[in-house]
């Protein structure tokens, strides 16, 4: 329930203050609950942000939800099977390469280049680590 | 590995989400902006705190920018009175001439209180809707430049596609040439006009505004100024770059015209 008022609040505060700072807290939010949940943590909590980034979002219906969920569950598998070192180094790639994903998977269905996605995923993986300890200080996804 | 008590779960999650997705494109175009209603008053709140934090902290600049504000209300009265004046002598000229009475322009004030968190479309939400009289398709502008036009309205609350979007077109012409072009959203980018005619006049500096062919967008609004003009690869026609004229990354507040 904490973690689902955190994924509100960041998210509301996204969509108001931090529109051009170019970090997606969202995705962010995703890669942390599978990284400390598991895939299923991270599936579950992608698709909530999902859900309510797509009601905040005119993409097309169902695009965000897929993405954010994709997100957090690929996040998960790659804990859990292929690598994890606790550490920031590792913090930064898994937030690097999720946001990058996002994108490309955004990519992928629309053809669209985001402009940016690159120094967005940089951006987002230079706060993960802090970012991660706050919302992990508060919540336990799993 | 994962558990096989896990595995079920996380199939049983997975098969969720994907139900999720299609109900989703399967419900109604405007049930995403009935449920956005719900949303409205936290982000009020948030909106409204964060732009008076903004205000706080900006207060020596607000001061200074108060001061030149008076004096040029002062310039503008005067600009008003000989407007007046010419308005005037416009309406018995017009009777003269048998014109019909222009339609006159009503315009809704809105609060700018969320975009598109994931920043996958150029979209703003405002905090007025239907009960309003906002419909879709009304143009939006803010401080004299074009911002977008509604894409959805719900009772009290609407969501605007800016102009900057991937999915966002119209017509526009050079306001010094008189050469039309096609206006496209180009995200983070800004705009783009695109069919210029190669022998064309356009540049550095022109203003772009709407040309009202496309039936959308009314003519006359401004749009921005032309930063570069350059060769489409395939050299059939030019492109030019424009600068909004609004910055579309900081809106507070907007008019939608009725």
């Amino acid at each position: 329930m904490r973690f689902f008022i955190w994924v509100v609040i960041l998210g509301l505060i996204q969509s108001v203050v931090f529109f051009d700072l170019q970090i997606n807290f969202l995705v962010l939010l995703c890669v942390f609950a599978g990284m400390r949940g598991g895939p299923l943590a991270g599936l579950l909590t992608g698709a909530s942000i999902g859900v309510f980034a797509e009601v905040l979002s005119s993409s097309d219906v169902g695009l965000g939800l897929a993405l954010y969920s994709a997100a957090g569950l690929l996040s998960g598998v790659l804990k859990s099977q292929v690598y994890y070192k606790e550490g920031f180094l590792t913090e930064m790639l898994f937030s690097f390469f999720g946001v990058l994903f996002f994108y490309s998977g955004h990519f992928m269905f629309t053809k669209i280049i985001q402009p940016g996605a690159f120094f967005t995923a940089i951006l987002s993986a230079i706060v993960a680590p802090a970012l991660f300890r706050v919302v992990g200080r508060e919540v336990n996804p799993s | 590995m994962i558990k096989p008590d896990k595995n079920l779960s996380l199939i049983f999650a997975f098969v969720a989400t994907l139900a999720a997705i299609l109900i989703f494109r399967a419900s109604q175009d405007d049930s995403r902006i009935k449920a956005l209603n719900v949303f409205r008053a936290p982000l009020k709140i948030i909106s409204g705190a964060y732009y008076a934090l903004q205000d706080v902290s900006n207060f020596s600049e607000i001061r200074n920018e108060n001061r030149v504000l008076k004096d040029s209300i002062k310039n503008l009265e005067m600009e008003v009175l000989r407007l007046q004046e010419a308005r005037l002598e416009n309406e018995r000229l017009r009777k003269l001439l048998d014109f019909r009475e222009e339609k006159t322009r009503k315009f809704v004030p809105a609060l700018v209180i969320a975009r598109d968190p994931s920043e996958l479309t150029h979209t703003i939400i405002i905090d007025k809707g239907k009960k309003d009289k906002i419909v879709k398709d009304m143009l939006v502008i803010s401080g004299g430049g074009l911002v977008g036009r509604v894409r959805e309205t719900g009772w009290s609350i609407s969501r605007v596609l800016l102009i900057t979007d991937y999915d966002s077109a119209f017509s526009a012409m050079v306001e010094r040439t008189r050469d039309s072009g096609a206006v496209k959203g180009v995200m983070r980018e800004g705009l783009v006009m695109k069919y210029l005619e190669l022998d064309c006049d356009v540049q550095k500096g022109d203003k772009v505004v709407t040309s009202g062919l496309s039936g959308v967008f009314e003519k006359g609004v401004l749009i921005g100024d032309v930063v570069s003009v350059e060769k489409d690869p395939g050299g059939l026609y030019l492109n030019a770059k424009i600068r909004p004229e609004v910055d579309i990354m900081k809106l507070e507040e907007v008019l939608v015209m009725r």
